[in-house]
């Protein structure tokens, strides 16, 4: 490529030829390039070509051109690689040092697979990405700069890399240090751009070269959706984005997607011999079911053994309504059971043991000392050292590595085989006991929820049946956690579809929520299906400029707004605090914790960020009016928010 | 008094931060007895941050609470 001085030398010689009046002196534009001036080299003035008016516009000399143009730039190919995985949306911030790749996208590719969405934060794009991953089964692709952009975008990496979500994050970067423009593109540029991020994502590279990327790429999207899925990134180096593609132009390299892990033939066969000859079997699912063939085959196995399942709400794992859901009896199933099952169990530990909070943190087991554990997922395929995401080390008796999803079929397929006659008639009794329970379990969270109802705050199980009552008769998806509202959908909603409820964070990163549940309802959007939320007050803040996107990009989702004036859990742990100091008698906990004087007008803030809104509800009367106006307004494909003065949790 | 974090404002309790309390709480005795010397979860309460007289009348509150309208009432909830 011609450097710097040799552009110069050349639009001199050109300048000569045509008469054109350009600054040739190189200490002239030493000078320019210290003060870091945007254009890389000085022009002939637009205005005294245009004064000269003897030359058509597009009569440009060989070298002329060359140095003004670029009629195949590298970004075009990266667009073609990005596209030929079938990517629908890039959520992006844009920066400069993409922007390169960002005119592909646009220009090139024609805005469309991938269509560009325009994020206010990089953390609201990758969550966007995570929201979206565990609707569509897919990832998107979020750019960013590898610098401030990669720092914004950390926490949300974090997030998916614990919920084991695919995102595939593309970082500009400028690598070669003698090609960057002095001043900012110096801030933004990194030796080792997904170095900051390497301890949470599954793989990263750093191509060198247009094939080398393609490669790169393709390798990227096939490790973040193989199970154990997770984000990745590719740094696209700004030379290699704006430079010509060359010849011969690199090849798009076919994806090959993985056949997700099954576990062993022979363990399968040891697992089902205990579960089928199990008196109380039990049943633990976290991040198990990806489709509607998933929560299929779980329900398949669990009706197999007739044995109680609980859904640890990492996914929709198993229907709420189902007979054999005892998600809400936990601990007496825990305690009681001679076998249990864990399914992508990522805190098998926590699961059959307790740890108090108490001064001294004591751990006690709170399974049988007998019970026989069994494990089955791919937490054991990847793991890394720093983050402590992985949970405490539990020993178990058979621990079988494989996608537990893909691998139900055999495990059930061998249950049958071990189940006899005398065992088949055991469990049929037990069917008709943990009918009972599951109805009993159901009717007993309707009259809690009945506690508080009038109540102003607003009870969440008030919201959370309000809300029921009129999204029950649609195709609706549950897009946020539940956990803060004593988890109402779980206790008494019908969920029995996957998409019905997709997690939470994965790793407690407040920020997640909002533009998680924008990007789940981005891909329920193509299915007709009515996105819920309920948001919490103070994890909306952290990047309120998502609902902006939502408007933007008339993305249909209707947001409650848990609004319960503060970091709730927070004031909690403060409070235990001063339990336990034997002091704040006078209420000091709310001081860091709370959002009061003045109180969050999260109405006037939708609506200025073009989201339609109502509230401050404070009367639960109030409420199921105001859900049927929102419902029409995200019926027409916009989205709407209320905010809703709620009880703590 | 920091009750209602965990139980909330009417002590119709949530999950998993704290049972219900209201209404007909514990009888006074054990209820104090709780707060001062909670088996588990819940943080202690000692009386020198909440006097006798505070918990009792944190008691009369959560006693004045009214019962709750039953399910059969409220069709967000009969309906189901
Ligand atoms: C940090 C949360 C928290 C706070 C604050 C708290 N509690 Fe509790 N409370 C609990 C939990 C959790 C339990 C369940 C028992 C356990 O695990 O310790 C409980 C149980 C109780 C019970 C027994 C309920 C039953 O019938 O079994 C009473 C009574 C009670 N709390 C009263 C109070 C009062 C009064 C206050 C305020 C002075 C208070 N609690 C503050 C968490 C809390």
């Amino acid at each position: 490529m011609a450097n710097r001085r040799e552009f110069l030398k050349g639009i001199a010689t050109v300048g000569a030829a045509s008469g054109l009046g350009v600054a040739s002196n190189p200490a002239t534009s030493d000078a320019s390039t210290q003060a870091g001036q945007e254009l890389s080299a000085v022009p002939p003035s637009s205005r005294e070509a245009a004064m000269e008016g003897e030359r058509p516009d597009d009569d440009y000399s060989e070298t002329e051109a060359e140095h003004y143009f670029v009629d195949h730039p590298g970004s075009d190919f990266m667009v073609d690689v990005v596209k030929s995985l079938g990517i629908d949306y890039l959520a992006s911030n844009p920066g400069s040092s993409f922007r390169g790749f960002h005119e592909s996208i646009v220009n090139y590719g024609g805005n469309a697979k991938p269509e560009f969405l325009t994020c206010l934060h990089e953390e609201s794009s990758v969550a966007m990405g995570h929201g979206y991953a565990k609707i569509a089964g897919k990832p998107l692709a979020v750019a960013c700069h590898g610098t401030v952009g990669l720092q914004h975008a950390a926490m949300a990496i974090y997030n998916a890399w614990c919920d084991r979500a695919p995102v595939v994050v593309l970082a500009g970067n400028h690598l070669d240090a003698t090609e960057r423009r002095a001043g900012v593109e110096w801030a933004h540029s990194v030796q080792d751009a997904a170095k900051l991020v390497r301890d949470f994502t599954k793989w990263d590279d750093t191509p060198m070269s247009l094939a080398h990327f393609g490669e790169s790429l393709v390798r990227a999207y096939k490790i973040a959706m193989t199970p154990p899925m997770g984000p990745v990134v590719i740094v696209m180096d700004g030379h290699l984005q704006e430079q010509e593609i060359g010849s011969p132009a690199p090849v798009v390299p076919d994806l090959s997607p993985t056949v997700p892990p099954q576990g062993d033939s022979g363990a399968l066969r040891e697992a089902a011999e205990l579960l089928a000859n199990a008196e109380r079997p039990v049943i633990l699912a976290d991040r198990t079911v990806r489709t509607a063939e998933g929560m299929a085959r779980l329900v398949a196995l669990a009706e197999a053994l007739q044995a109680p399942v609980v859904d640890r709400a990492g996914r929709l794992n198993f229907p709420t309504n189902h007979y054999l859901n005892h998600s809400g009896r936990a601990r007496g199933l825990v305690s009681n059971a001679d076998v249990i099952l864990g399914l992508e169990l990522y805190d098998f530990w926590g699961n059959v043991n307790r740890m108090s909070d108490l001064v001294h943190r004591e751990a006690t087991r709170t399974a049988r000392a007998d019970a026989k554990l069994i494990s089955l997922g791919v937490n054991d395929l990847f793991i890394k050292s720093n983050y402590q995401s992985f949970q405490r080390y539990q020993p178990v008796d058979l621990s079988i590595a494989g996608d537990a999803e893909a691998t139900l079929p055999a495990l059930t397929e061998e249950v049958k085989r071990a189940m006899s006659p005398e065992r088949r008639a055991g469990t049929a009794e037990r069917e008709a006991t943990l009918r009972r329970a599951h109805d009993e379990m159901r009717e007993r969270a309707k009259v809690e929820a009945t506690y508080a109802w009038n109540a102003s705050p607003i009870s969440t199980a008030r919201m959370c049946m309000e809300l029921w009552q009129q999204i029950r008769v649609r195709d609706w998806s549950m897009v946020s956690r539940t956990s803060q509202v004593s988890s109402w959908p779980q206790r008494l909603w019908n969920m029995d579809r996957h998409y019905q409820f997709i997690g939470g964070s994965g790793g407690y990163g407040v920020g997640y929520g909002a533009p998680g549940a924008v990007g789940a309802a981005l891909a329920n959007q193509e299915h007709g299906r009515l996105s819920v939320a309920i948001q919490a007050d103070g994890d909306l803040m952290y990047a309120p400029g998502v609902l902006w996107t939502a408007a933007h990009h008339h993305i249909p989702l209707l947001s409650l707004v848990h609004n319960n004036r503060a970091y709730h859990q927070e004031l909690m742990h403060l409070q235990k605090m001063a339990s336990r100091r034997r002091r704040g008698a006078d209420g000091r906990a709310k001081i860091g914790n709370v959002f009061e004087e003045p109180f969050i007008e999260f109405t006037e803030m939708a609506r200025g960020l073009g989201v339609w809104s109502e509230g401050p509800i404070h009367d639960p009367n109030e409420l199921a009016p105001a859900i049927a106006r929102a419902i029409d307004v995200v019926e027409q494909g916009e989205p709407a928010l209320l905010d809703v003065v709620s009880q703590p949790r | 008094m920091g009750c209602y974090q965990c139980h909330g404002y009417e002590g119709q309790g949530a999950r998993p931060t704290g049972p219900r309390i209201a209404p007909e709480p514990l009888p006074f005795a054990v209820f104090s007895t709780w707060v001062r010397h909670p088996p588990e979860v819940m943080p202690a309460y000692s009386r020198d941050v909440r006097s006798e007289d505070k918990l009792e009348r944190i008691h009369e509150y959560l006693i004045s609470i009214p019962p709750p309208p039953d399910v059969s009432t409220l069709p967000a909830l009969s309906e189901n």
